[in-house]
């Protein structure tokens, strides 16, 4: 039960810092702790294997986000 | 061990909305992150809080490049908007009707995963250098 509530929590928080964001830099923070509430997701309800698959999908989502912030500093947009 | 374990998230929270500078908000996302990787741990032993804990040291290590990189550019990153509360309101209603859900117990690490995902990877960064050319 309170693992659930820490999933939602943490969920909430990375939405609450999407929410707030001006600079693009705290949008990516809060798109990483959405992340995080999956994975704690996966270590709690899910098995090692999908534990596996999350973090690997994060670090492949970090590397997307941070991408597409350097193109678009490259256009002028950050 | 979990209130111990929200009460740091909420603090690490906190500090997350009072920083300003974004390096300082980068440097946090690794705090979390060990935060629940501790969390993690205490599901599926000491090679979860090695995965978790690695992988969000790293992301915020690059968001800290990024970060420095783009210093000075907002003199403000964040403001408070009425909308950032009302995401709190998904916790009241989980707790209406939440199931109850058994730990599960550690189970075995299937080895063919890992060609998988270090091919899964390298695709992606293959992806990532030909979107920033």
């Amino acid at each position: 039960m309170i693992e659930l509530i820490i999933v939602v929590a943490l969920a909430a928080i990375g939405l609450a810092v999407v929410a707030t964001a001006v600079s693009l830099v705290r949008v990516v923070i809060g798109a990483e702790v959405l992340t995080l509430s999956a994975i704690y997701a996966a270590a709690a309800y899910g098995d090692l294997n999908m534990l596996a698959v999350a973090a690997s999908v994060g670090v492949v989502e970090t590397l997307m986000l941070v991408a597409m912030l350097f193109k678009m500093a490259k256009e002028g947009y950050v | 061990m979990e209130l111990y374990l929200i009460s740091a998230i909420f603090l690490l929270t906190l500090l997350l909305f009072l920083a300003r500078d974004n390096i300082y908000a980068s440097l946090l996302l690794a705090a979390i992150g060990v935060v629940v990787a501790l969390g993690a741990a205490a599901f599926k032993g000491p090679i979860a809080f090695i995965l978790v804990a690695l992988v969000y040291i790293v992301a915020s290590l690059t968001l800290v490049i990024v970060a420095a990189a783009s210093i000075g550019d907002a003199p403000k990153a964040i403001s408070m908007r009425a909308a950032a509360p009302l995401a709190l309101l998904l916790i009241p209603t989980v707790l209406l009707t939440a199931p109850r859900a058994e730990a599960a117990q550690p189970a075995g690490f299937d080895y063919i995963l890992l060609p998988l995902l270090a091919a899964f990877v390298i695709y992606a960064l293959k992806i990532a250098i030909e979107m920033t050319i």
